[in-house]
C-alpha cells in the first residue's frame, strides 16, 4: 500500500450545463518521502490535481470519479470537518506566487502562531518558539526579528522561505509545491529549490512538485508524470522520461529547453497551442500537433503502453513495441 | 546613528510607534485641511460628550426654564440677557445648552445607525461575495429592493405609522431607538455592496486559497483573512454615512417625525425655531443650522482625505 496512492481521478467542471473534464483517469501513487513532478503546460490541469488532492476544487468544479488515498483513507469522502484536520497538517501545499501567498494586514508570526493554534492546542509563546525554529530551518537569518514584520518588508526570496516554514510548520507528511519558484528570480530559483529539497529529504517529506520547468524536475524528482489536456500521456522515473522520452509531446518538451540548442539558434517549440478543454480532438488529443501522426491517432485514444520503466500513452509507441515483438516472435 | 538606536529600532515598535511613523498620520500632519476638519470634530465631540458640565443650564430640566425668558436674543444684539449666551429658543431654554445636548443626541444617532448599518451591510456583504452564487443572488437582490426606497420615505412611513398606532407619548420615549433602527437597516445596503465588491476582488487571491489549504474555517477566512483586507473602503464609506445618518436625522426632525422637542437634536431644534423666523427670532434656527453644516461637512472633508490617504496609487511622496 503506498502513502498516496490517485485512482482514477476525474474532475468536471459543469459550465452552463457543458460538462467539461478538467481532468481524466489520473491515476499514480507516491511513497514516504518520494519526489513526483508533474509537467505539462499551461491549462494541462497540472494545478487542478493539487487542488483535487486537497478536496478544494472550487465551484462549478467537482471530483466525480476516482478516490485519493492518503494511508488509506479516501480523501474525497472525508467530511468537511475531516478534511480540515488533513490540509495543512498532514499535506501541506507551497503556492506559486509568494507576494501574494502570505496575507498583507499580518505579521510573518501572526500567521505562522495562527496556523499552528488552528491545528494543536499550544499557548502562544509555544507556537511563537516552533514558529521561530522553523524559520531557522529554512535559514532566514535573524528570525527574531523577521517574525514581527510584515510581509512587504521582505524580498521575494525571503517570504517564499517564510512559506515553506509555514509548510514545514506541522511536520507534514506530504508537501504539494505548485510551480514554488516561477515568480522568483533566476538566481533565487536555485536557492529554494536546493532548499526545499534538502528539507524534503531531511524531514523525510514526500513532494509533489508541479512545474514547467523540466531542468529542475531532472534535478528534484524520482518520479516524473507528464500531462496534456487533463490526461496523463507519459509517467515513469525521472532519469528515463529525461533522457529517453517516448511520446512525442514529452520529447517535444525537452527539445524546447534552450540548452537543446546552439547560440543563435532559433529554439524548437511545439508549433499550435494546448486545445481548450471544450474542444479535444477526438483520439489522441495531441494529434493535431504531432509530427509522427499516424490514421489512428485521429481515431483512437490511445491506452499505455510500457517501454522500459515508463508508461506511455501513444500509437506510435504501441506500434513501435508491437513490430519489435513481432520481430521476437519472427526471430 | 549610535548602536544603541539602531537596535532599538530593529527592536519590535510597539502599536503607538508603529502608528506615529505610519503613512496615515505622515499625510495627516500634511493635510491643513485635514487637521483643522479633525480639530474642529475633536471640538464639537468634545463638547457633546461633556454637555452635561460645559452647558450653563440642564435643557431637560423644566424647573430651570422660565417662559418670560423665551426668544431672547445672542448677546451681541440688543435686548440680550448676559447669562443667556446665545439667546434663548420659544421655550425659553438655553440655546447654547440645548445645542450641547443636541449634538450629543445627534452624534448618538449618527454613530450608533452607521455601527447597524456596518454590522448589517459586513455581514451581509461578506456572506453574499464569499460564498457567491445563489446566496449571493439572493442578498443582492434584498439590497437592491432596499435601496431602491430612498431613506427618507422609509423612516418617514415607519416612523408616522408607529406614532400613529402607539401614540406619541410612546414614541417620544423611543424615538432615539427607533431613529437608529430605521437609519441604520434602511441604509445597509450601501456597506453590503462596497463590502460584496472588495470580498470579490479579495477571494481569488493567493493568500485565500493558502488558507483554505492550511485548513482554516471559512468562517475565520472571512472574518480573520477577507475582512481585514477591506478594511480601508470600510472606514472611508463610514465618514460620508455618519454625515449621511446625521442629515437624516436632522431632516426627519425638521419634518417632526425625530426627536420630540423636549430632548431636542441639532434637527429639531431647527425645526422649533423655524416658525419664529420671520418674527425676527432668528437666530433659533441659524446657529444650530450652521455648527450642523459645519459638523457634516468637517466629518466629509475628513472623508475626503481619508479616501485619498488610504489610496496607494495617489501616493505622492
Amino acid at each position: 500500500m503506498s502513502f498516496l496512492q490517485v485512482n482514477n481521478l476525474e474532475v468536471t467542471f459543469n459550465l452552463r450545463n457543458n460538462p467539461l473534464k478538467a481532468l481524466q483517469s489520473i491515476s499514480f501513487d507516491l511513497e514516504r518521502g518520494e519526489r513526483l513532478g508533474i509537467v505539462g503546460e499551461s491549462g494541462a490541469g497540472k494545478s487542478v490535481v493539487a487542488f483535487a488532492i486537497l478536496n478544494l476544487i472550487s465551484r462549478p468544479g467537482k471530483i466525480t470519479a476516482g478516490e485519493v488515498l492518503l494511508d488509506g483513507q479516501d480523501l474525497s469522502k472525508l467530511s468537511s470537518k475531516e478534511m480540515r484536520k488533513i490540509r495543512g497538517n498532514k499535506v501541506a501545499m507551497i503556492f506559486q506566487d509568494p507576494m501574494m501567498t502570505l496575507n498583507p494586514v499580518f505579521t510573518i508570526g501572526d500567521q505562522m502562531i495562527e496556523c499552528l493554534k488552528a491545528h494543536r492546542k499550544i499557548s502562544k509563546a509555544n507556537a511563537k518558539k516552533i514558529a521561530v525554529q522553523k524559520l531557522k530551518q529554512v535559514q532566514i537569518p535573524s528570525p527574531e526579528t523577521r517574525i514581527d514584520q510584515y510581509p512587504h518588508e521582505l524580498s521575494g526570496g525571503m517570504k517564499q522561505r517564510i512559506i515553506i516554514a509555514i509548510a514545514l510548520l506541522m511536520d507534514p507528511a506530504l508537501i504539494i509545491a505548485d510551480e514554488p519558484t516561477t515568480a522568483l528570480d533566476v538566481t533565487i530559483q536555485a536557492e529554494i529549490m536546493e532548499l526545499l529539497l534538502e528539507l524534503c529529504e531531511s524531514n523525510h517529506v514526500a513532494l509533489i512538485l508541479i512545474t514547467h520547468d523540466l531542468g529542475v524536475v531532472s534535478h528534484v524528482t524520482q518520479k516524473t508524470i507528464v500531462m496534456y489536456a487533463g490526461r496523463i500521456i507519459e509517467q515513469g522515473p525521472t532519469n528515463e522520461i529525461i533522457n529517453d522520452a517516448q511520446h512525442p509531446y514529452t520529447q517535444g518538451l525537452i527539445n524546447a529547453l534552450p540548452q537543446q540548442t546552439l547560440p543563435g539558434e532559433k529554439l524548437n517549440q511545439i508549433r499550435g497551442t494546448m486545445p481548450s478543454l471544450q474542444d479535444i480532438p477526438t483520439g489522441c488529443a495531441f494529434n493535431p500537433r504531432c509530427d509522427f501522426i499516424l490514421d489512428v491517432c485521429t481515431q483512437l485514444r490511445p491506452a499505455f503502453t510500457q517501454s522500459g520503466g515508463c508508461s506511455v500513452a501513444c500509437h506510435m509507441v504501441q506500434a513501435m513495441k508491437d513490430a519489435e515483438k513481432g520481430q521476437d516472435a519472427y526471430e | 546613528m549610535s548602536q544603541n538606536t539602531i537596535a532599538t529600532l530593529l527592536k519590535m515598535p510597539n502599536l503607538w510607534q508603529r502608528l506615529k511613523r505610519s503613512h496615515l498620520i505622515h499625510s495627516f500632519k500634511k493635510d491643513k485641511v485635514a487637521i483643522a476638519s479633525f480639530t474642529i470634530l475633536m471640538l464639537f465631540v468634545g463638547a457633546a460628550i461633556l454637555a452635561p458640565l460645559l452647558a450653563p443650564f440642564d435643557p431637560y430640566d423644566p424647573s430651570t426654564i422660565d417662559i418670560m425668558d423665551s426668544e431672547l436674543p445672542p448677546v451681541w444684539q440688543e435686548e440680550s440677557e448676559g447669562k443667556f449666551l446665545l439667546g434663548t429658543d420659544a421655550q425659553g431654554r438655553d440655546l447654547l445648552s440645548t445645542m450641547l445636548y443636541g449634538m450629543r443626541t445627534s452624534l448618538l444617532i449618527g454613530i450608533c445607525a452607521v455601527l447597524l448599518q456596518c454590522f448589517l451591510g459586513v455581514v451581509v456583504g461578506l456572506c453574499a461575495g464569499y460564498f457567491g452564487g445563489r446566496i449571493d443572488s439572493f442578498l443582492m437582490r434584498i439590497a437592491d429592493i432596499q435601496l431602491s426606497f430612498s431613506t427618507l420615505m422609509v423612516a418617514i412611513v415607519v416612523l408616522a405609522v408607529f406614532q400613529a398606532s402607539f401614540g406619541a407619548e410612546l414614541y417620544s420615549k423611543l424615538a432615539l431607538i427607533m431613529l437608529i433602527l430605521v437609519i441604520g437597516i434602511a441604509e445597509w445596503p450601501q456597506y453590503a455592496r462596497t463590502i460584496r465588491a472588495s470580498v470579490l476582488a479579495e477571494k481569488h487571491k493567493e493568500y485565500v486559497d493558502a488558507a483554505r489549504v492550511m485548513g482554516f474555517r471559512n468562517s475565520r477566512i472571512m472574518l480573520h483573512h477577507i475582512l481585514p483586507n477591506t478594511l480601508s473602503p470600510l472606514l472611508v464609506i463610514s465618514t460620508v454615512q455618519i454625515a449621511n445618518a446625521i442629515i437624516s436625522e436632522a431632516s426627519l426632525s425638521f419634518l417632526g417625525l425625530g426627536m420630540p422637542v423636549s430632548q431636542p437634536s441639532l434637527g429639531s431644534l431647527i425645526a422649533s425655531g423655524f416658525e419664529y423666523i420671520f418674527s425676527g427670532s432668528w437666530w433659533i434656527s441659524a446657529i444650530p443650522g450652521i455648527v450642523l453644516v459645519v459638523l457634516v461637512m468637517v466629518i466629509n472633508l475628513l472623508g475626503d482625505w481619508l479616501r485619498d490617504a488610504l489610496n496607494p496609487k495617489l501616493y505622492k511622496d
